[in-house]
């Protein structure tokens, strides 16, 4: 395996107006690592991943991505990365087809090797009948495998993959997993972030929580176990998260809607 | 689509540091998107989800020229006529360009998955700024044509020349007119008002087409075709004088003061703000775009305690429950 990281986050601050909402990160990810980011919502998971792609400017910090500071405004380095967006809403009125070439071509391949790549993959996914359909006619589930192979599709070194297992049906999830951990075995990254515990906890070699911009654990699950002393991702999660008011929150919940 | 006339242009897409083969594919794919996008010409209309509605907005627009060329027939002292035409043209563009281009100019989102490609970001706003102008001057034209073609008929190429000329310039001071109107929405509004307001322009829009196909049949017979033309100091103020003005100046050889002072209006201040947009304006521009995206939480407790109030006042006639709410949200 490398040792040399594939990315390297240091001390990285970002502020949107006058919320701070990253207060310093600091991060190695070394090649063949499954990794995932979990934390509550606004805690600056998709913020940290999108300051990586280069899509949000005007942070504090270094980042340096395969050997290569990406604050140096070359766009080459995301050749090599395969980013899943949340949704492809834009694109809906586009043809699985029309949307999969564009982006393969846009990543130098050509128009007869990506459209009989997308074909494959597609068909191995089990929508190959809806290629040639428009994605708004898609179900949620067709459109995560959809993203899936549009993130792929140019065989990237690192992955970094926004809720990739949400929507998918119970098989599904099982090719997905298979395809992350394979990937893995091959020497790719994986960094994706989840809000389902039980997965995270499956498929991931190392489990980064962050809490209101900060990290608050970093290691392996059982690392997380021993630390913590709570059995589940779950509980740890929360714990970490300093979040123990469920029960009250959830009984609040309820009087307020009986009272009317 | 094809656009073979670009090529000649990626020389200088080349020499601005832009990709050029790339932006050629993301401008393919968005005019692709525009094709099957329902303009809102057509938004009644049944056909939302097929193909080519694009094509079938450009048929409207060249009916609405056909009716522009209609004008030029008439005989109407020449600056009144193109007064007339020009002005009906700048607002029928400017209205197109608020209510469907608002989908083009304010295109961030898009930023989330082109530019996590390897792609630069002048690459991206390149493609952005060509598929504007290509759907923009696409529309002029359509609207346009039919004038031009009956005008290059009556009065000769000169006419078509001059003509050809105000509708580039007209074009410069309508793409500014919205933006400046979009940027000042911006600063004041959030994302959800100027959605709102964009929908009361889709609204105005529709509403104009309609009432103006009434007339189409009525206006022949009303206007009276002995109104001479006198000239009054507030014609400076509008700018589609400064269009029409070229045309007395040149094709009628009438070389008045004025004539000549609103072609010289009409020539320097469409070049001046087109130099101020791309100078300036457009950096605030777009940094002022990501509101749109954001959700304001503000708080509106205005709006909850008038809608109680609306219900308290409404429900002494509407007793029902079901049919107040209905009320309310008409």
């Amino acid at each position: 395996m490398n040792t040399e990281p594939v990315v390297t986050i240091k001390d990285l601050k970002m502020r949107f107006g006058s919320k701070e909402v990253l207060k310093g990160i600091n991060l190695e990810i070394y090649s063949g690592q499954i990794i995932g980011y979990i934390g509550p919502n606004g805690a600056g998971k998709s913020t940290t991943v999108k300051i990586l792609m280069g899509l949000v400017d005007r942070y504090n910090g270094q980042i340096r991505i395969l050997g290569e500071d990406i604050s140096n405004g070359k766009v080459e380095y995301k050749r090599k990365i395969g980013y899943m967006p949340e949704t492809v809403e834009i694109f809906e009125n586009l043809t699985a087809y029309e949307y999969l070439t564009f982006i393969g071509e846009v990543y130098g391949m050509s128009l007869e090797q990506v459209n009989n790549k997308a074909k494959k993959l597609m068909a191995l996914l089990g929508i190959e009948d809806v290629y040639h359909s428009r994605i708004s006619s898609y179900s949620k589930g067709m459109k995560q495998k959809l993203l899936i192979i549009s993130s792929l599709i140019h065989n990237p070194e690192i992955l970094f993959l926004d809720e990739p297992l949400s929507g998918l049906d119970a098989n599904s999830v099982m090719i997905v997993k298979e395809i992350l951990a394979e990937l893995a075995r091959l020497g790719k990254t994986i960094f994706y972030s989840s809000h389902i515990m039980d997965v995270v906890e499956k498929i991931s070699n190392r489990i980064i929580l962050i809490n209101e911009g900060q990290i608050v654990a970093d290691g392996s699950f059982d690392e997380l176990k021993e630390k913590s002393r709570k059995g589940s991702l779950e509980q740890i999660f929360n714990q970490l998260t300093g979040f123990n008011r469920h029960k009250e929150i959830a009984c609040e919940f309820i009087n307020e809607l009986q009272g009317v | 689509m094809d656009f073979e006339g670009l090529r000649f242009f990626g020389f200088f897409y080349q020499v601005m540091g832009i990709d050029y083969g790339v932006m050629r594919k993301i401008l393919q794919i968005k005019l692709l998107m525009d094709q099957r996008r329902a303009p809102s010409v057509l938004i009644n209309s049944k056909h939302k989800d097929e193909e080519n509605t694009f094509y079938k907005s450009l048929i409207t627009y060249g009916l609405m020229g056909a009716f522009f060329a209609i004008i030029m027939l008439l005989p109407l002292p020449m600056f009144l006529k193109m007064n007339l035409i020009i002005g009906m043209l700048i607002f029928m563009i400017t209205m197109t360009m608020v209510s469907d281009f608002s989908a083009l100019l304010l295109d961030t989102r898009d930023k989330e998955i082109l530019l996590a490609k390897p792609i630069k970001p002048q690459t991206v706003n390149a493609a952005k700024i060509t598929r504007i102008l290509i759907n923009f001057l696409t529309i002029t034209f359509v609207m346009a044509g039919p004038s031009l073609i009956v005008g290059l008929f009556k009065y000769g190429p000169l006419f078509l020349g001059i003509y050809f000329l105000d509708l580039l310039l007209i074009s410069g001071l309508i793409l500014f007119l919205t933006s400046l109107l979009y940027f000042l929405m911006l600063l004041f509004f959030d994302g959800d008002k100027l959605k709102d307001i964009i929908n009361y322009m889709q609204i105005i829009l529709s509403f104009v087409m309609m009432i103006g196909y009434q007339f189409t049949g009525h206006i022949m017979s009303y206007i009276d075709y002995n109104i001479g033309f006198v000239f009054k100091w507030w014609m400076y103020l509008l700018p589609s004088a400064w269009f029409a003005a070229p045309f007395s100046l040149i094709l009628e050889n009438r070389a008045e003061n004025h004539f000549l002072y609103l072609s010289l209006i009409g020539v320097i201040v469409p070049m001046l703000l087109l130099i101020i947009y791309f100078g300036a304006v457009i950096k605030y521009f777009e940094k002022n775009l990501y509101k749109l995206d954001k959700v304001t939480a503000k708080k509106r407790r205005t709006v909850e305690k008038r809608a109680i109030l609306y219900q308290k006042l409404i429900s002494p006639f509407i007793p029902n429950n079901l049919e107040n709410v209905f009320c309310r949200f008409t």
